[in-house]
């Protein structure tokens, strides 16, 4: 009765075994895509009011002064790493990283998180930006 | 991120399904002497679902696959172990608590590891910790199968070589990030060559072989210089070759190696039992309770993996090595997105030791490679060997922690 009972549950082990193997490689696979999307360029767009120009928005979107940020804004009010914008689910959320003026966005300072629409326009430092979706 | 967690919670749900149906077969097969036994082995579900939870929790940055793949390992460990000597399951399950209890510990500890770095000579002070830590068995140690790497404290068994492993890469980590001249990399040769020739008295080759191939992977990554690589390469052929001419137990192990079948009832009695329960178990295994794993020696430490093969088959031993793979990855993953350099290499040094010790182990039993004692880590049944993998792993966790919250909150500048 044992003898037959493990025999045939030593196949099922074997399958469990590796259902959980593919979940872990999906698990891997699912990082390894989400850090690549990072970079992948979206439809939504950033215009300057200075002229300066429009850029298109990653998924995430660093700005700020520092040279390897994506948009960078040159400007002694702008901090080196200032206010990053990302795409949750279909909306785009800008967050401010602590920056020492701070990010105003239609006239009010992002404390957190702000959720952003077509047409808002976003202060960082002196400069005037435009949300186009 | 929900997508992620939604198929980590199904991985986990897969662990419980394996270690409802394995623990129901065994307890038909053992009869199970007195409660306390069926108690602790419940406790270990409930144990892994409340870690899996906590770490969601505290770490929504960290690495939750650490807490998956470590609950599949010991959840193998403990299988096999409470197939092969039923008596060690409880200490196991303990052994199991106190090191994911580290693992925390140590997540929160490495997150800060400049502070590891503070004090003026901390350096040195860590390179005399492992010294001590290696010659404390020397002096006061106790010989348990064949090496001299054991310490006993009223019935307690402790190994202080794996605790110096972790010291001796934070130091090391320190050293390279700093001095990359010719010189301090012979210092750093001198010092190594001294360690191992400590080992090699200890006659415990497989941490003599641990400690000198992660000392030469660091200094090839610290300084990418393949001189010094190279050096290094020649410099292991020749002290094998010398030390197979000088030690007699090495020249024992490297001839089981090459002919297992010249003493099978002596000499190469291990090997050989181990190779026949591997050959034994075919593609899916005898199933649980149907080998014979209590043939192999010392199976419930060094020789696991063979039961495994022998039980659980090829495909069981192959999902094992790819929890393995999956782990390093891993740990390389966290050492690659470091950007300081210490960080890195902690995480670089650490990885490469767990990869270097599976490799060493896995190897030895399956002889590909010359068979050394070192644990499995995990899997194995063993406090030290326990409690130092949870330490690696919860250091890497904790530096990747650093990584993902370094990137979210940046300091302001000006």
């Amino acid at each position: 009765m044992f003898t037959l009972a493990s025999q045939i549950l030593k196949y099922v082990l074997i399958i469990l075994i590796y259902l959980f193997l593919y979940r872990v490689f999906k698990i891997i696979y699912l990082d390894i895509k989400g850090v690549r999307r990072e970079r992948q360029i979206t439809k939504a767009k950033l215009e300057f009011l200075n002229g300066e120009g429009t850029y298109n928005l990653f998924e995430v979107t660093t700005i700020g002064r520092a040279d390897d940020c994506d948009i960078v804004v040159e400007s002694p009010y702008v901090s080196s790493k200032h206010a990053i914008i990302k795409k949750r689910g279909k909306n785009f959320v800008l967050q401010d990283l602590n920056s020492t003026n701070g990010t105003i966005l239609n006239g009010e300072k992002v404390k957190k998180i702000s959720k952003l629409k077509n047409g808002d326009i976003i202060l960082i430092g002196d400069t005037e930006l435009k949300f186009i979706l | 991120m929900e997508d992620y967690l939604k198929d980590a919670s199904k991985a986990m749900r897969y662990i419980f399904w394996i270690f409802f149906i394995a623990f129901m077969l065994l307890f038909i097969h053992n009869k199970p002497q007195g409660f306390n036994t069926i108690y602790f082995t419940l406790a270990f579900p409930v144990l892994i679902y409340i870690v899996y939870r906590i770490h969601i929790k505290l770490f929504p940055l960290g690495e939750i696959d650490f807490i998956i793949l470590t609950s599949f390992l010991t959840e193998m460990g403990l299988i096999m172990i409470y197939r092969v000597a039923p008596d060690l399951l409880i200490k196991q399950i303990i052994w199991i608590l106190a090191g994911f209890f580290v693992y925390f510990i140590s997540s929160y500890v490495s997150k800060y590891y400049n502070i590891l770095y503070k004090f003026k000579y901390s350096e040195i002070l860590y390179l005399i910790i492992t010294f001590i830590l290696i010659l404390s068995t020397l002096i006061f140690g106790r010989e348990i199968g064949g090496a001299k790497n054991w310490l006993t404290f009223d019935g307690i068994y402790i190994q202080p070589a794996e605790a110096a492993k972790v010291i001796y890469i934070i130091f090391l980590a320190k050293y390279l990030s700093v001095k990359k001249q010719t010189k301090d990399i012979i210092i750093l040769g001198i010092i190594t060559i001294l360690i191992v020739s400590i080992f090699a008295v200890e006659k415990d080759l497989g941490m003599a072989f641990l400690f000198y191939s992660t000392t030469l992977f660091l200094i090839f990554i610290g300084t990418s210089n393949l001189i010094y690589t190279s050096v290094g390469i020649i410099t292991l052929v020749f002290g094998t070759l010398l030390s197979y001419f000088l030690f007699s137990h090495v020249r024992i192990r490297i001839q089981a190696w090459l002919n297992p079948w010249m003493d099978v009832p002596g000499k190469t009695y291990q090997i050989v039992q181990s190779l026949f329960a591997i050959g034994s178990g075919g593609f899916f295994g005898t199933g649980l309770g149907m080998g014979h794993p209590e043939y192999i020696p010392v199976v419930s430490t060094d020789f696991i993996f063979a039961a495994i093969s022998e039980e659980f088959g090829l495909l069981g031993a192959i999902s094992l090595i790819l929890v393995y793979f999956v782990i390093i990855y891993r740990g390389t993953k966290v050492a690659i997105d470091s950007k300081n350099e210490t960080g890195a290499l902690i995480a670089i040094g650490l990885t490469s030791m767990f990869a270097l010790q599976v490799f060493t182990i896995i190897g030895g039993v399956i002889k590909f490679i010359p068979l050394t004692g070192v644990t499995l880590p995990f899997v194995s049944y063993g406090g030290s060997s326990m409690v130092m993998s949870f330490v690696t792993l919860g250091m890497l966790n904790g530096i990747s922690l650093k990584e993902a919250e370094d990137y979210e909150q940046v300091e302001p500048e000006y």
